[in-house]
């Protein structure tokens, strides 16, 4: 969207725009780092039904599924607090259980490459990020950290003159244990399983509510697979694609 | 270097520049992740006969200069490898078809960037900037297993603005830190072996071959103006060209005389 078509006053206001949406962009990642999940879909994301996240596995397609989906990582954070508990009593044996919240996982999810585009109508924003993640999980297999290499992309939405997430779509190329070989899908397993871990074989993270293959991880055989649609500069939503549920025009 | 005084229009309008060229520069990295090189080169570089005479690709080992030589270089060459390396995959593996839609079967490239610093220049005719990348690249094997590295790079670019208002790449230069597999210790991995690295050999017979960037020691040079500094009109001498580089190489701490 050339500059030039604006006037410097709504410049100012685009320019806005990018930063806000920007910095959205990093509260998400920070909360899922902060464990905030309890109070993200009311914080960050729209109020709208039609809202989504978009996982290599599918959908989490409308409100009622994400509520769902950040119930289920609640449960599972009170869960991996518990078992860490029990490993470290003598750390942490004194800990309420709101002050243990959180313990044990560590989702570290870097943004980089970013490509912002602001609609020219200035309802909608869309933004193209380029994921490198530390993430560390509380397994049946004990603490786990792996190297995560994928996509985060967005639509936002204005409301009330503040920027929601609307759509999300994260597609991870690489999740595999730091110090393991890429590629292969069964690196976990030289990972032995942990009597002291054996709770966590119980918790379950909710799965999308559309299942549909959207990205397979990647392995030495995968056909070469191009990243997620970027943002292109658009007018209106209705002519641009979408990163949500409704459109596969992202992935394919 | 700038003017004292920018009006309101002009402050906001190079606001606004140095963020078409951070947007420029991502999706120059998205195509090459893409293997869009191509497309790259075609909607993203210089297009006016004037800057595309002098563009330029460098990297530790030189340059391709002129668009026709980074042409040949980044993607008919490219290309090429590319087919060897489906042909050898085909042999190994009857069910795969050797058709271009499966040039880069079993590879993964992510040469993101982060850590951006952009400096336009006072005449707003040109921008300068440098990133640093965690580069990875895996790169699949016939018998279906990869070899995944870590690239780490700084990558620095001059901009130009052509006469269409549009921002272009017009000189790259990836500075490759180390290259390493992933899953070994850095601290393993041996410096001095007297050999040409996969990517120093995939980097071809560059249009000038000079030793640009040397991370021997792990040491990090500081080519002319990196990070970038203010400044009101470009300058060649300044720039991430071939040009700008006899201004690092005399006075480089890390100099060797066998390096010209």
């Amino acid at each position: 969207m050339s500059a030039l078509q604006f006037n410097t006053e709504e410049l100012v206001g685009r320019f806005e725009d990018r930063r806000d949406v920007k910095n959205l962009a990093g509260k998400y990642v920070m909360s899922q780092l902060l464990k905030k999940e309890p109070t993200m879909l009311e914080d960050l994301w729209s109020a709208r039904e039609d809202v989504s996240l978009g996982v290599n596995g599918g959908y989490y397609a409308g409100r009622e599924a994400l509520k769902a989906y950040y119930a289920s990582i609640d449960a599972a954070t009170k869960a991996k607090a518990q078992v860490v508990k029990k490993v470290f009593p003598e750390d942490l044996g004194e800990y309420s259980d709101e002050k243990l919240y959180g313990r044990g996982p560590m989702e570290i999810r870097s943004l980089d490459n970013a490509i912002l585009e602001i609609a020219a109508d200035g309802a909608t924003a869309k933004g193209f990020f380029y994921v490198f993640g530390l993430v560390t999980e509380i397994t049946d297999r004990g603490p786990i950290s792996n190297w995560v290499l994928g996509s985060c992309c967005f639509d936002f939405i204005r409301e009330a003159d503040a920027w929601k997430i609307w759509h999300v779509l994260y597609l991870e190329d690489v999740d595999t244990p730091a110090g393991k070989k890429w590629g292969d899908p069964k690196a976990i397993e030289q990972f032995p399983k942990m009597p002291e871990f054996a709770d966590m074989e119980q918790v379950k993270i909710a799965g999308p509510n559309q299942e549909k293959p959207l990205r397979a991880l990647y392995t030495g055989s995968r056909p070469f697979t191009r990243l997620p649609k970027v943002p292109e500069p658009y007018d209106t939503f209705e002519n641009t694609f979408s990163y949500g549920a409704d459109s596969e025009e992202a992935w394919r | 270097m700038r003017k004292q005084y920018y009006s309101d229009d002009e402050r906001i309008l190079r606001v606004w520049d140095i963020e078409e060229v951070k947007d420029l520069m991502s999706r120059r990295q998205v195509l090459q992740m893409n293997n869009q090189r191509r497309k790259e080169l075609d909607t993203l570089w210089v297009s006016e006969p004037k800057y595309k005479k002098t563009a330029s690709m460098g990297s530790n080992w030189g340059y391709y200069v002129g668009m026709d030589e980074i042409s040949n270089f980044y993607v008919v060459q490219h290309t090429d490898r590319q087919q060897k390396a489906l042909d050898e995959k085909c042999a190994a593996n009857p069910e795969l078809r050797n058709i271009r839609d499966n040039f880069g079967y079993g590879d993964l490239i992510a040469h993101h960037i982060s850590t951006p610093c952009v400096v336009l220049a006072g005449d707003g005719k040109t921008a300068k900037g440098v990133w640093y990348s965690l580069g990875v690249e895996a790169m699949g094997r016939p018998d279906g297993s990869c070899v995944a590295k870590w690239y780490p790079e700084r990558i620095c670019a001059d901009f130009v603005k052509e006469d269409s208002g549009e921002w272009k790449i017009w000189h790259l230069l990836t500075s490759l830190d180390v290259e390493y597999e992933a899953g070994t210790n850095l601290g393993d991995v041996e410096t001095f072996t007297g050999l040409p690295t996969d990517t120093q050999k995939r980097f071809g017979e560059p249009t000038l071959p000079w030793v640009v960037h040397n991370p021997d020691y792990g040491w990090s040079d500081g080519y002319p103006t990196v990070p970038p500094t203010e400044y009101y009109s470009y300058d060649p001498a300044e720039g991430y060209g071939p040009e700008g580089r006899p201004m690092w190489h005399k006075g480089h701490p890390n100099y060797r005389k066998e390096n010209g």
